[in-house]
């Protein structure tokens, strides 16, 4: 069977700084940061007092409210962005073969914040009953269920967890099952919802996060010497991937074609990359030779880069591993310098910017970027985002635990 | 507590855990055919009932339940009402 060929026509997005792709869109232009201070919990007990939260989110605003009730926030998320993404592509989900059509989401957490509530009380509070509820609610696939059980889709289910690389993994996964005629349509991406106490203190143990309490927009310093960690944060990005022709066949919206992707492991360590950048620029080589296209041939890297000076720089070596001397002209940046760290939805998040980056032939800049690290010498568009040509784009995801991610994203000419 | 009382609990019991008001609920209505409540939304009418009658429901109970006033009769039996 040929290899067939894959097109984002949807992207829906909730993000600290933008909810909706309009809003989202436009903090990427002006380089928004949607840092602030936690206001989700009590931070007394913690360094880091600053995140990514989603604030003035109503879900009920877009999902039914007795759904709302029955969920963990995750799933919120996980609905809002895929009502918006199936929106935004214009399918009649009426006319379509709902066994074509898959949901496949990432999730590093499932359902922390019910988890976290119920054995709480389980612990603390004798003879509180855990609620019957529980297993659906924190299961990590409730989200694609959820998604799938709105829907109706009747094609492939699944939530793939591999920590900060869960939704480039879960967007991968999609593109190769609608390559290899599997299904049609896939809604994937990725969610997470972070901001627990437990899974702050969690991160706040492993001293990852950042401390610059006091200017929380600031805070997020991918790449610039003087970072200190990265900002944990919560939210979703969702694509609709689509079968070319299926796409062409109803004139649908088209962000951008994925070309590429590949995935792989360090095996080396559940928290550190590997310093040397090896495994990191396998996964890219790969990704661009299952792409077809040379390093050349790419415009913009959408970097992982979380601020923290081991992945920064770890990253770094890998885009100079492969693009040789080109890497010096490539431009990269860092989207989560605005956004924050989102672990499992970071990627697809960053899958709606590729696209929109795209379609608007722009690159989000790198902000907070004052310092340069002599270890980090590349052009990270920093803090103003730049207007180009845009054709092939790569997009990096390195998850805790050395799992890796790259997806190749290009322009679709129509040709 | 009185019979009266047990019926208004369940049915706003009811009422909540199906998004509808407790007037809708009527004594006569058919748990699954008419109200579509599902073993698990079942699950969690009973996990409600318990918590407040202070009652340990069996299984087997949660089968015997066909019409809404089943369940207020079952309440009341456990807790002496008339």
């Amino acid at each position: 069977m040929k290899k067939r060929r894959v097109v984002i026509t949807g992207v829906g997005v909730v993000a600290c700084n933008g909810i909706g792709r309009d809003d989202f869109w436009q903090a990427n232009l002006q380089g928004r940061s949607g840092i602030s201070r936690i206001t989700a919990f009590n931070t007394d007990a913690f360094d880091s007092k600053i995140a990514g939260e989603i604030k003035n989110f109503d879900p009920a605003l877009y999902i039914p409210a007795d759904v709302v009730k029955k969920v963990d926030r995750f799933v919120h998320f996980g609905l809002v962005c895929t009502k918006m993404a199936l929106q935004d592509c214009g399918l009649d989900l009426g006319q379509e073969d709902k066994e074509r059509i898959g949901v496949i989401l990432g999730s590093g957490l499932g359902g922390m914040m019910f988890h976290e509530e119920q054995m709480l009380a389980h612990f603390e509070k004798p003879g509180y009953r855990v609620h019957p509820t529980s297993v659906p609610r924190i299961s990590p696939n409730a989200v694609s269920s959820h998604v799938a059980i709105q829907y109706g889709c009747l094609g492939p289910n699944l939530v793939i967890s591999t920590a900060c690389a869960s939704a480039s993994h879960a967007t991968g996964e999609a593109f190769r099952k609608i390559q290899w005629g599997d299904m049609d349509i896939a809604v994937t991406g990725g969610v997470e919802a972070t901001l627990t106490p437990l899974n702050f203190e969690a991160y706040s143990v492993l001293r990852v996060l950042s401390k610059c309490n006091d200017a929380p927009q600031e805070a997020s310093r991918p790449f610039d010497l003087k970072r200190d960690g990265f900002v944990l944060s919560e939210g979703g990005g969702v694509v609709i991937l689509e079968e070319l022709e299926h796409a062409l066949k109803r004139n649908a919206p088209i962000y951008a074609e994925v070309t590429g992707y590949a995935s792989n492991s360090g095996a080396k360590h559940m928290v550190i990359p590997d310093l040397s950048g090896t495994d990191a620029a396998r996964a890219m080589g790969a990704a661009l030779k299952d792409a077809g296209r040379r390093p050349e041939d790419v415009s913009y890297i959408n970097a992982h880069a979380t601020s923290t000076v081991a992945n920064d720089r770890a990253e770094t070596k890998a885009i100079k591993t492969v693009f040789a001397d080109y890497a010096y002209k490539v431009p990269i940046s860092s989207t989560k310098s605005m956004v924050g760290h989102s672990l499992g939805a970071a990627g697809g998040i960053e899958a709606v910017v590729c696209a929109l980056a795209i379609k608007h032939q722009f690159i989000p800049p790198t902000i907070n970027y004052k310092n340069p690290d002599s270890e980090c010498d590349l052009d990270y568009v920093p803090n103003e985002g730049r207007r180009v040509k845009l054709d092939t784009v790569v997009s990096n995801s390195f998850g805790f635990g050395n799992c890796n991610a790259c997806i190749v994203f290009s322009d679709f000419k129509g040709d | 507590m009185t019979y009266a009382e047990i019926d208004t609990t369940v049915k706003e019991i009811l009422a909540k855990q199906l998004s509808m008001e407790p007037s809708g609920i009527k004594s006569d209505a058919r748990l699954s055919e008419d109200l579509g409540l599902d073993s698990f939304a079942s699950v969690e009418v009973v996990f409600e009932l318990e918590e407040k009658f202070a009652l340990k429901i069996p299984d087997s109970a949660l089968y015997e339940a066909k019409i809404v006033k089943d369940i207020v009769d079952y309440v009341a039996s456990q807790k002496g009402a008339k």
